[in-house]
């Protein structure tokens, strides 16, 4: 169909009336020519992660936390060290012990936190619509999602360092004689275990919200995972099922518990019982399922992200 | 340049965009119109990727936007004024976008300046006026100093001086060489910013044309309103011409069309009958606008 109608065009109120001098602007202060690259997402997405107020209360909260956590069980279990009645003998064994559970008691809490960290590095550009402004940007998306998620992991790393660095601390402090087992295999496996078990579950988080896009429900997953699984897995152990037990060694929360107790020294008995090593599970391949947990979440949430229309 | 080739978008069973196609030329300011709904927005975040087509291509100066080595030196974007994150202020908005394309931050400072944004540049945007999230998003397009330019409703929200402001910086980027091409529902905006305009109603494009030639094209003729005491006898002389059609106004009054005001003043006169107005009717873009987009309307009112 087409509608036809008459129209006066000099009576089009000033189409060209009006001559409002354009101003003259200067040539733009470009420097060299632009151009995308991944070195400029990668700062960009440092730039929109670190000027946001909400991001950095959270970690300053986070690490405020987690080291009066690890301050108040320090205070408490460097009483149980030694002595006659105590629980940990005074022996390299129990100074490991004392120092890995002051440092990472508070790993399978924290793990909340940084999954909110991870789902709120995405979900903030979607409740926003900021997304749209990044994927104007960078409309190969693969960069932003790449570059986002390195920025993230670094940042839960630097703060997992930070809280398992003052848990040793903190942890020296009150009993200066665990100093001596600092060095030791299980000690910094235990440590480094926790900082890579907390940043892996970052990117898990980061990987559910990049396919959800909603702030809620990747916190409700990653609640989920981290805290309800393994409570529901608990009450599934009474029906006796034999694989369950199995199946739980591998759940988040487990395989954290499992690479924060470290590598046992040779030299030392093992270490307290953890509940990830009653299925025979170890330091290493727990580490390899945590990373696969992660993988798990990331490589669909990058063929979504690449493939989906942007919001 | 930008081109759209048989351009579809469906969102679900909805279709947004239905098979347009058309050209958008460098060195003049091109108007989407339309009613809400009409496709207008679609068509845009089609043009810069942000939603994949259903069929059909859409290309800037030859290539996929997607495609570009330096995207936002090609395409400056304002799609959404609150496509910004309410928590950062408007400088570190800038500096995020800016951070992607190696774009320093003299050139931040710069687009601020532009957009009368430096003073509020360190607050957090979640304060700002619908005005002055505008003129964020504005300066967010000229960041990369852009061959193109696809805004939005980019006076919504604004001051009248904003709305100057826009409208002189449109026409100045077009004179540079630039490709402008920019949404509104408002008929008198795009009058006087347009040189051309691409009229969409329920997803297609219902017309395209030059503004001047959109305004006055069309086969309905002018028409003259006539108001005499005589009218019935001056309608019955008229009609005698060919083409002349009359629609009736009350008894002293009619409107002529297919025939000009000198045209019926001379014959009147000749017959020495009385006139009391005479006076041709010109027909706004809003008028044409709303004749082309009636039946295209998403929603009607009932």
């Amino acid at each position: 169909m087409t509608s036809t109608i008459t129209i006066d065009a000099s009576r089009v109120p000033g189409h060209d009336a009006g001559g409002s001098a354009p101003q003259s602007a200067p040539k733009p202060a470009m420097g060299s020519a632009p151009r995308l690259t991944f070195g400029g997402v990668l700062h960009s997405e440092r730039i929109k992660l670190s000027s946001l107020r909400s991001i950095r209360l959270t970690l300053l909260i986070t690490v405020l936390a987690g080291l009066g956590l690890s301050a108040m069980i320090a205070l408490l279990w460097s009483r149980e060290v030694g002595g006659a009645d105590a629980m940990m003998a005074a022996d390299a064994a129990g100074l490991q012990n004392y120092l890995l559970i002051v440092s990472t008691f508070t790993a399978p809490f924290l793990s909340l936190v940084f999954g909110v960290l991870g789902v709120f590095a995405v979900t903030s550009e979607y409740s926003s619509g900021m997304i749209l402004s990044t994927l104007t940007a960078v409309p190969q998306r693969t960069p932003v999602l790449v570059a986002k998620a390195i920025v993230t992991a670094a940042v839960a790393a630097v703060t997992a360092i930070v809280l398992v660095l003052g848990g040793l601390a903190l942890a020296m402090a009150f009993l200066p004689e665990s100093a001596g087992q600092l060095g030791s295999t299980a000690v910094i496996s235990g440590g480094l275990g926790t900082v890579a078990y907390l940043v892996l579950i970052t990117l898990l988080a980061f990987g559910i919200a990049t396919m959800l896009r909603s702030t809620a429900g990747g916190v409700a997953v990653i609640a989920g995972v981290t805290f309800v699984l393994p409570i529901a897995m608990q009450v599934l152990m009474l029906t006796g099922w034999e694989w369950l037990p199995t199946a739980a060694a591998y759940l988040p929360s487990d395989l954290g518990s499992t690479l924060a107790a470290g590598i046992a020294d040779a030299s030392t008995p093992a270490g307290m019982p953890v509940e990830g090593e009653a299925a025979g599970l170890g330091y290493w391949q727990a580490l390899i399922a945590m990373v696969v947990w992660a993988v798990a979440a990331l490589v669909p949430a990058a063929l979504l992200f690449k493939r989906r229309d942007a919001r | 340049m930008i081109e759209a080739r048989g351009l579809s978008k469906q969102y679900g069973k909805k279709t947004a965009v239905d098979d347009v196609s058309f050209s958008i030329k460098p060195g003049q300011v091109t108007g989407f119109l339309g009613p809400n709904g009409a496709g207008k927005s679609t068509s845009m975040r089609l043009m810069v990727g942000l939603d994949r087509p259903t069929a059909g291509t859409v290309t800037v100066n030859g290539k996929r936007y997607a495609d570009s080595p330096a995207p936002l030196a090609e395409v400056g974007a304002l799609l959404d004024a609150k496509g910004v994150h309410p928590g950062r202020s408007a400088r570190s908005h800038l500096r995020a976008l800016a951070a992607t394309h190696g774009i320093p931050d003299r050139r931040v400072h710069e687009v601020l300046e532009q957009t009368g944004l430096s003073a509020v540049a360190g607050k957090r945007v979640g304060g700002f006026s619908l005005g002055m999230g505008q003129r964020l998003g504005i300066a967010a397009a000229l960041l990369g100093d852009p061959q193109t330019l696809i805004l939005d409703e980019p006076v919504n929200g604004l001051d009248p001086d904003g709305v100057l402001w826009v409208r002189q910086l449109l026409r100045h980027l077009a004179g540079e060489g630039r490709t402008v091409l920019l949404s509104s529902h408002l008929m008198s905006e795009m009058a006087q910013t347009a040189d051309h305009v691409i009229v969409l109603g329920r997803g297609r494009v219902v017309a395209d044309a030059p503004i001047a030639e959109f305004v006055a094209g069309g086969a309905q003729g002018e028409r003259v309103r006539v108001q005499s005491p005589d009218a019935a006898r001056l309608a019955a002389l008229l009609m005698t011409a060919a083409g002349v059609e009359l629609d009736p106004e009350g008894e002293q009054a009619f409107l002529a069309r297919g025939i000009s005001a000198a045209e019926i003043g001379r014959a009147a006169a000749a017959q020495g009958i009385e006139l009391h107005e005479l006076s041709p009717i010109t027909s706004s873009l809003e008028d044409a606008y709303l004749a082309l987009t009636r039946g295209e309307l998403e929603y009607q009112a009932a």
